[in-house]
């Protein structure tokens, strides 16, 4: 990989990395501090890396410094909830249903949560999914479902609740 | 596996992950369309995927790599940054010569300040025997130094007298006694009686200056009939070193080595332990 290669990834993929990470941890300067080594790994493994694999190599460790860190525990507090985050959507098709369903995903564990990032916002497939998480394919499927189940019950009860 | 009432959630789900192909697509699709109670179903999975949303990671130059970052510096350069370093002074003679003047000075000061002690000690001493001396006792002092000087001079007048005579060739006579208990010689007398009255004052000098040695000895002798408390105090004046044998026989003796005192008893405690040792010593080597 390029230097050229290298700061195309950091425009390609910064964003995405760091919206992935805020999402889960939601702590903008600590998700700062995860992107930033993640890209520093990358620099220093730059005779390593395949070009075509960039995204998934940084998103790869991002998750994984992200759990490093959820394990330490020392800064989870939350700072801001998805509600603050979404300033800048594009797209929703309710926004009452909206804030129910990030009510729901705050409540799934890391893993589901990190499941549903990386299959709505990155579009990644069960096999990708499975290679940054650690997890296999059949395991991606099986955990996205039940977080998927998951978050329809919880958004038919809270629409009724709400209704 | 067949999509039918049992199935259709696996279905449903996979659908909305995006992971049927095209065909199942539209199978799914169909099912719906010809089973709309299930319809619902299918929506509520689909309120589940969260739209596509943009978070921005700002001051993202803060992660660009530029090649000015890697530059290298040339390496003579680089070197010449750098402080050389000295070869390291041997300094164990410096400190070695600070640690034997140290001592020096020490010992030098320690020296000085005994002699100053002991030198101010014997001065205090004459002092204050001068002080305690009484006032007729210095009185037969400075008589007694008066009569020294006396007869001191006499003797050197009558001497110097005697030889101008010897020295006369023409046989002149001495016309002027100086002093009183001498007689006046006439003029014209002869050779052999200007040697005899010469010798005649001679001997009369003599006589003179013994009676005035006499007259000293009396003096001092009635000193000490006087005062034998202060003729010591006299004595020492004269004579400032006085030496005593030391009694080996006393058993509470103490020796006094400049200003340090050492206790014998001391001594002999700590030289009967070190006999003590040295002969354990030699028994064991035996």
């Amino acid at each position: 990989m390029t230097d050229k290669e290298y700061n195309n990834a950091v425009d390609l993929y910064a964003d995405g990395v760091y919206r992935f990470i805020v999402k889960n941890i939601r702590h903008q300067e600590d998700a700062r501090d995860i992107v930033q080594t993640a890209f520093e790994k990358l620099w220093v493994n730059r005779a390593v890396v395949d070009s075509l694999k960039i995204k998934s190599y940084l998103f790869t460790v991002a998750y994984h410094q992200m759990i490093d860190h959820i394990r330490q525990g020392s800064k989870m507090e939350i700072t801001e909830n998805f509600e603050t985050l979404n300033n800048h959507n594009t797209y929703q098709k309710n926004g009452e249903l909206k804030q129910l369903l990030l009510q729901a995903i705050n409540e799934l564990n890391p893993t589901q949560k990190s499941l549903v990032l990386l299959k709505d916002y990155e579009g990644y497939s069960y096999q990708e999914i499975g290679e940054i998480m650690s997890l296999s394919e059949s395991q991606v499927k099986v955990y996205l479902h039940r977080a998927r189940l998951q978050l329809k019950h919880k958004l038919v009860h809270l629409d009724k609740v709400s209704a | 596996m067949e999509l039918n009432e049992k199935t259709y959630e696996t279905y449903f789900l996979s659908y909305v992950d995006n992971e049927l192909s095209a065909t199942e697509r539209l199978a799914v699709e169909r099912f719906v369309q010809f089973n709309p109670k299930y319809a619902t179903a299918l929506q509520d999975l689909q309120n589940t995927i969260l739209t596509a949303e943009h978070v921005e990671f700002e001051n993202k130059f803060l992660l660009y790599r530029l090649n000015e970052m890697d530059a290298k510096l040339d390496l003579n350069f680089k070197k010449s940054l750098y402080k050389k370093e000295q070869a390291p002074i041997h300094t164990f003679w410096n400190q070695n010569m600070i640690r034997y003047s140290a001592i020096a000075a020490l010992l030098l000061l320690t020296i000085g300040t005994a002699l100053k002690y002991t030198v101010n000690k014997e001065q205090r001493d004459i002092l204050s025997a001068n002080n305690s001396m009484p006032e007729a006792k210095k009185l037969t002092e400075i008589k007694r130094i008066d009569i020294v000087s006396d007869a001191q001079a006499l003797m050197s007048n009558q001497l110097s007298q005697a030889l101008i005579v010897k020295n006369n060739s023409k046989e002149q006579v001495v016309t002027k006694n100086i002093t009183e208990p001498f007689e006046t010689l006439p003029i014209g007398v002869e050779n052999t009686k200007t040697a005899s009255n010469l010798s005649t004052i001679l001997s009369n000098t003599i006589s003179q200056a013994a009676e005035s040695t006499e007259t000293l000895a009396s003096i001092e002798k009635e000193q000490h009939t006087i005062d034998p408390q202060h003729s010591t105090v006299v004595q020492n004046t004269y004579q400032s070193e006085s030496f005593e044998e030391i009694n080996i026989n006393e058993t509470d003796r103490v020796i006094y080595i400049s200003s340090i005192e050492i206790d014998s008893d001391k001594i002999r405690g700590f030289t009967r332990r070190l006999n003590a040792i040295f002969k354990r010593n030699k028994s064991d080597k035996q």
